[in-house]
């Protein structure tokens, strides 16, 4: 898969929507019921097969290099159906990002060229937990030529579904450092899949390790940029996942709306109604706007892309958070029910705005890094 | 002015040390029942969807819980309606379905209340007593809301353009119903069901029927359980009925006595709909106040034990802005559930009973004495006749529309509140927050059935409009814009 035009972009952006409306929507209650239920290990294939968890590669990885534009595209228009998947290529997105930042390209190279199916190209990783702002509680410490590992790291993404895991440790129990540990046979227990508010086909598990050998990654002393360069850029990934779960989400409020009948006639002909819509739709427009904006400003190396991409984050978060508490108000009773996708638009945004980090802190960060120039 | 300032001095003292004993109660139950299996039933209702809690109803009936707001006289233990609000608060800020396994029992019993019909009313209270002597719980529910119709049932002056499906025909002797009813909560829990139906489906203001349906009654069945995102622990159940005779003897309500009065059916069912839902939608906000406690208590816990930056998260100015914040919204929202039920008190479902000298009397009179006096009466025309008489004639319009209109703002307000401080604490906490085994995010999930049910919070606003606000511009006309306003 090589984009390199805003023709393959297009494309890009169709095959995800297409795939998500096609094979994600329809089992979209069933898939959602994990871990009480199977995971959607299909999608997880055929999303394998055409190439989504290489979209934030390199070119010279199948990928699409630097840009983020196609990466968003996608992610955005998969989101709107089901953003379990675009969680899950997001993490991976993320770790891979970790490890290009971290220099250690050819590892990531082998990584790619050697995944024979989706477990092999998925990168288990905490994802926007910052390791500078909570110390973790998982020890480094060197054994010859090996890293040994020792110690806990919670709610690891996809940490029981990757081969690998990209985990933050500190050597010396001082000093912050990433590293990649295969999850068979080096001694990391992995929990059951830890139950939480969305986003539930998109797992995470907490994990242990116990001498389990490493591969220190970057240079010592280097974490906390590696981590803020990334989740800088990654920002704008995230805010595309929820981008596209507010056009979902107001999607479905709308064809909603024009079915439901109260009073003697469809429930959009209420103003009530309409005022909510109408808000909606405006949060979402706005949402899809800074999106757009912070990615072109990000592809054409702008100097204002860092603070674009956290904005643009900021507003999506806080935006998603209302757009579907209203999406389920529009539906009523039935949009609280898994029968409909509101419910779950609205537990996935809540989840990925909290999981992403902590919000107010991020604001405060894009004051002091975009404002202030601290 | 404020119910609080016409009721306070009023107010029989005895309430507040009966209240004290309620809470006490509640958080003891809180720590022994609720806290140590909220989470465990909630992820157990994931893995089986359906699932029925009967340990936990079987434990809140033997603590009492299902008898202790029936009347005295009825057997029941007579507590003050409004320390109810107080217990859902506090039941509802650790679990929000397991207080409304209890607090939906009181719905029904409210709704049947609301007809008067002081014979049925003695027969379901007699069965909930014994249910709690034998351990066998005695619930009851409410069931309105209809497939094709949920916010228009609320309201006569929708419910006639309605799609309703739910029919009761007149035959010798009793009604025949066809139809379904959903989302009535508790359903598959329950013993007895208070139906509304209507013997006309054009013209359903005026011929509402309320009727009280056994568990086995020929015709009635018990559908699905909904898949809702939260509240997982309390059913919301579809009850369906084919060719169901509901004879006489269950029919607490219907035109035959609505004609009696001097009000329009039409006026009498909204006055009906009001006396059930001014205390249940005070209710319900005291559900959201227990959300929005919930949720800063586990903000507030997670800030005081969380270092963030090297500092304890508590000690960050804007933590301690929010945390502030979100203390305002509960305080505020325990404020409007207050005045809600002091205007209850004053012109609602149970108006007189908690001032002197009438709250002292049945507070000191032994419970056997109690039923000795007053339980042979009650089950005679006279007792609902009476009680009708002040119900349906002594209320005045006023009055109804402030109940109503107070009970609305305490709806939405506390349960936008609830949403708005689980949604803070999540955004507070981050990552910790969305795991099922802190708590915070159920939280969310259960408040957010708050908005939605007794009354959409868009409804009980243009209801609010309509009791308190309107009144104040003659053209004002609520529930028939022409168009939607929009270009």
């Amino acid at each position: 898969m090589k984009g390199k035009n805003e023709k393959e972009l297009a494309l890009l952006a169709k095959a995800g929507a297409d795939f998500a409306s096609k094979i994600l929507a329809p089992n979209r209650e069933e898939s959602d019921n994990f871990p009480f239920g199977p995971l959607f290990t299909d999608a997880l294939a055929q999303a394998f097969d055409l190439g989504f968890f290489h979209a934030a590669l390199p070119e010279d990885m199948e990928g699409f290099g630097e840009r983020l534009s196609p990466l968003c595209s996608l992610l955005e228009n998969i989101a709107k159906d089901d953003a379990s998947l675009a969680a899950i290529i997001l993490s991976n997105a993320f770790a891979q990002n970790l490890l290009l930042e971290a220099g250690e390209t050819e590892l990531l190279k082998g990584i790619a060229a050697g995944a024979e199916n989706y477990a092999g190209i998925l990168i288990g990783s905490q994802v926007f937990c910052d390791p500078s702002e909570t110390p973790p509680a998982l020890y480094a410490k060197k054994d010859g030529n090996d890293w040994l590992l020792n110690g806990k790291s919670p709610y690891v993404v996809l940490g029981g579904l990757a081969k690998r895991v990209l985990v933050p440790a500190l050597v010396e129990k001082k000093e912050l450092a990433f590293f990649l540990a295969e999850v068979e046979p080096a001694g990391i227990s992995v929990s059951e899949p830890v139950f939480s508010l969305g986003v539930h086909a998109c797992p995470a598990y907490d994990l242990e390790f116990k001498n389990a050998k490493a591969r220190f990654l970057g240079q010592p002393g280097k974490a906390g940029e590696i981590f803020a360069s990334v989740a800088g850029r990654m920002h704008l990934a995230a805010a595309s996942v929820l981008s596209g779960i507010m056009k979902g989400s107001v999607k479905e409020a709308l064809d909603y709306a024009k079915k439901r009948f109260q009073g003697g006639k469809p429930i959009i002909r209420w103003s009530e109604m309409q005022m909510i819509l109408g808000g909606m739709a405006q949060k979402s427009r706005i949402s899809e706007m800074a999106v757009t904006e912070a990615c072109r400003l990000f592809d054409s190396g702008d100097s204002r892309k860092g603070s674009a991409c956290l904005a643009a984050f900021l507003h999506c978060a806080e935006s998603a958070i209302e757009v579907t508490t209203d999406g389920i108000q529009a539906l009523g009773g039935v949009g609280y029910m898994k029968d409909f996708g509101q419910e779950k638009r609205f537990r996935d945004a809540q989840h990925l705005t909290a999981v992403f980090g902590i919000l107010p802190k991020k604001k405060l960060r894009y004051l002091q890094k975009a404002m202030l120039g601290e | 002015m404020a119910a609080s300032l016409h009721a306070g001095p009023k107010l029989a003292r005895g309430m507040i040390g009966q209240t004290r004993e309620v809470i006490a109660l509640c958080r003891k139950f809180c720590d022994e029942v609720v806290r140590p299996r909220a989470l465990e039933i909630d992820k157990k209702l994931h893995e089986d969807p359906d699932y029925l809690d009967w340990d936990f109803v079987k434990k809140a009936n033997d603590w009492g819980f299902y008898t202790m707001w029936l009347p005295k006289a009825m057997g029941g233990g007579g507590y003050n309606f409004s320390s109810l609000s107080y217990a859902m608060e506090e039941i509802g800020s650790v679990c929000l379905a397991m207080a409304n396994l209890i607090g939906v029992h009181y719905l029904g019993f409210g709704t049947l209340t609301a007809s008067g019909n002081m014979r049925i009313m003695q027969k379901l209270c007699r069965e909930t007593v014994l249910g709690r002597k034998n351990g066998d719980p005695c619930l009851i529910t409410l069931a309105i809301t209809e497939p094709g119709a949920g916010t228009d049932v609320e309201e006569v002056d929708l419910v006639d353009k309605a799609k309703l499906g739910c029919f009761a025909k007149r035959v010798e002797g009793g009604y025949i119903v066809n139809g379904s009813k959903v989302f009535i909560s508790n359903g598959h829990l329950s013993k007895w069901h208070m139906l509304i139906t209507y013997t006309d489906l054009k013209k359903p203001s005026e011929s509402a029927v309320m009727m009280s349906i056994p568990n086995g009654l020929k015709g009635f069945s018990f559908g699905r359980h909904e898949k809702k995102m939260g509240q997982r622990a309390c059913p919301a159940s579809e009850l369906l009925f084919d060719d169901c005779f509901v004879p006489d003897e269950y029919v607490a309500l219907d035109n035959r006595v609505k004609q009696k009065f001097s009000r329009s059916q039409k006026e009498m069912t909204q006055q009906m709909i009001d006396y059930v839902v001014s205390p249940s939608r005070a209710a319900v906000g005291a559900f959201g106040t227990g959300a929005a406690r919930g949720a800063y208590e586990a903000a507030f816990k997670f800030a005081s034990e969380t270092v963030v930056d090297g500092e304890l998260y508590v000690n960050h100015e804007w933590v301690q802005s929010w945390l502030a914040e979100m203390h305002k919204n509960v305080t505020l929202s325990r404020l409007v559930y207050t005045e809600t039920n002091y205007a209850n008190s004053l012109w609602g479902l149970y108006k007189d009973l908690h001032f002197e000298p009438m709250f002292s009397i049945m507070r000191r009179t032994p419970a056997f004495l109690s039923q000795k006096l007053f339980g042979s009466f009650l089950g005679k025309p006279g007792a609902t006749e009476f009680m009708r008489e002040r119900m349906f004639n002594d209320q005045s319009v006023c009055h109804q529309c402030r109940t109503s209109g107070l009970a609305s703002a305490a709806k939405f307000t506390g349960t936008d509140y609830g949403v708005k401080n689980c949604q803070m604490a999540l955004m507070l906490m981050g990552g910790a927050g969305v795991r099922q085994d802190r708590g915070a995010e159920k939280i969310l999930r259960d408040a957010k059935l708050l908005q939605i049910y007794e009354g959409t919070n868009q409804l009980n606003r243009l209801n609010l409009f309509k009791c308190l606000i309107a009144c104040g511009c003659k053209d004002a006309c609520v529930f028939e814009e022409k168009e939607g306003g929009a270009a």
